[in-house]
């Protein structure tokens, strides 16, 4: 049975004991019994989780200095993710088995984002419970997204039962299993690849276009069909979070991309390395591609991630570039023409950067490069 | 898309049309959920 199913059953007793029990106790179910599923799912995550969340706590709520503790803090939840990230691709193993776990990246970069807004002094006065409430909150500790501390603390001050809300909440996450069950699972990843594999040998280029497509497509349908079934979840529990993604197949551009596609990764990105690295370098340049190889590697530390990062963060400078310039001026003149331009060129990008992370080596991803851009016979 | 259904039918008809666009739904989601996604099931890390 998938995680999201078992989340799913474990959410619908879950939902009563939300509603039902006295308004301060409401929110206690859903901590412990994430930390319940933790337990039972993947031990380890549940120790990391609970050590790393505490002490973060403890130094960012009890150090004299904000700057040293968020340091120290950033550092440790840092370390922590790059460790394990690092043992999950290389050969070496602090633990008897190797482990990943589960949704590390994504509390870790909440972590971070509740150090830094400590330090900012933007956060409202709370307790360790509703830190905890905000970390273990079920619905979105696997799949994120990567939602913010202060409208969540909101939401779980004011929330209130609203039966249209919760309906939409039901046909959200309705939507979301279309995505990943029908588009994704069925129609790209089975009845694609059946038309790709029986074409293969007549029609090279297409079938290996359609493949690339289809890599693309469906890590866009699943995800957004994870990330809607969060959104849709947290709902129903009476929380609004950030929204994920916003049609990014229909970006105008690279950078219009990056404000479309796992928003709460790039806007965090944003926030949190391309600012503070821009104050110090005063180079946006360079922020740029030092952004996007944090967005590339949280996803894996490997070279093909930071590959794909680099090919970004170049892409997104050559289109600072080009908006500057007089033929970007004189193309302005026709914003259809522009537009679905800057549709076709941004999707056919994105496609051509998914195959360096869709293949197992660089060398496979190359081999199909050249087939897609006709140097390969 | 029930806004745009109860412009052009009684409420009623609107409910009922949305009852059974849901359960066709929900019909596709299981019988398609057998289906592997390969490696997207690694999502949650």
């Amino acid at each position: 049975m998938s995680l999201l199913i078992i989340v799913l059953i474990v959410c619908i007793p879950l939902l009563f004991l939300a509603w039902l029990l006295p308004e301060k106790w409401q929110m206690f179910p859903i901590a412990i019994s994430t930390a319940v599923f933790l337990g039972f799912v993947s031990p380890a995550s549940l120790v990391i989780l609970t050590t790393s969340s505490l002490i973060t706590y403890y130094i960012l709520n009890t150090h004299g200095s904000k700057t040293a503790a968020t340091m120290v803090a950033v550092v440790l939840v840092s370390s922590i993710l790059l460790i394990f990230k690092l043992q999950s691709e290389l050969n070496f193993n602090i633990t008897k088995n190797k482990i990943l776990p589960l949704g590390i990246s994504y509390y870790s970069f909440r972590q971070i984002h509740y150090a830094m807004e400590t330090y900012k002094r933007k956060l409202p006065a709370h307790s360790i419970l509703e830190y905890y409430c905000y970390l273990f909150f079920l619905p979105t500790i696997l799949i994120g997204p990567i939602n913010l501390f202060q409208p969540f603390v909101k939401d779980l001050r004011k929330r209130r039962w609203n039966s249209v809300l919760f309906s939409q909440g039901l046909e959200r996450i309705l939507y979301g299993m279309v995505k990943i069950n029908v588009i994704g699972n069925y129609l790209l990843t089975y009845k694609l690849n059946l038309f790709c594999t029986e074409n293969a040998a007549s029609q090279v280029w297409l079938t290996t276009y359609l493949q690339v497509f289809k890599f693309t497509a469906n890590a866009y349908v699943q995800f957004a069909g994870y990330s809607d079934v969060a959104v849709g979840l947290s709902i129903l529990f009476g929380f609004k979070i950030i929204e994920n993604f916003n049609f990014p197949f229909l970006a105008k551009n690279i950078a219009d991309f990056w404000k479309r596609w796992h928003i709460s990764l790039s806007s965090w990105c944003r926030e949190y390395v391309f600012f503070p690295f821009l104050s110090i370098t005063r180079n946006a340049r360079i922020s740029i591609i030092i952004s996007m190889i944090v967005l590339g590697i949280w996803h894996e530390i490997s070279i093909r991630y930071l590959l794909w990062g680099i090919l970004h963060a170049l892409a997104i400078n050559i289109w600072h570039r080009y908006e500057s310039t007089a033929l970007h001026k004189k193309l302005s003149k026709y914003p259809v023409f522009q537009n679905v331009t800057g549709v076709i060129v941004t999707l056919n990008f994105v496609m051509l950067s998914f195959v360096l992370i869709s293949e197992n080596s660089l060398s496979q991803s190359f081999n199909l490069l050249q087939t897609l851009l006709f140097l390969k016979r | 898309m029930y806004n745009l259904l109860t412009k052009v039918m009684a409420k009623n008809y609107a409910n009922i049309l949305m009852f059974l666009w849901y359960l066709f739904l929900l019909f596709l989601v299981f019988r398609y959920s057998f289906i592997d996604s390969g490696r997207f099931k690694y999502l949650g890390y």
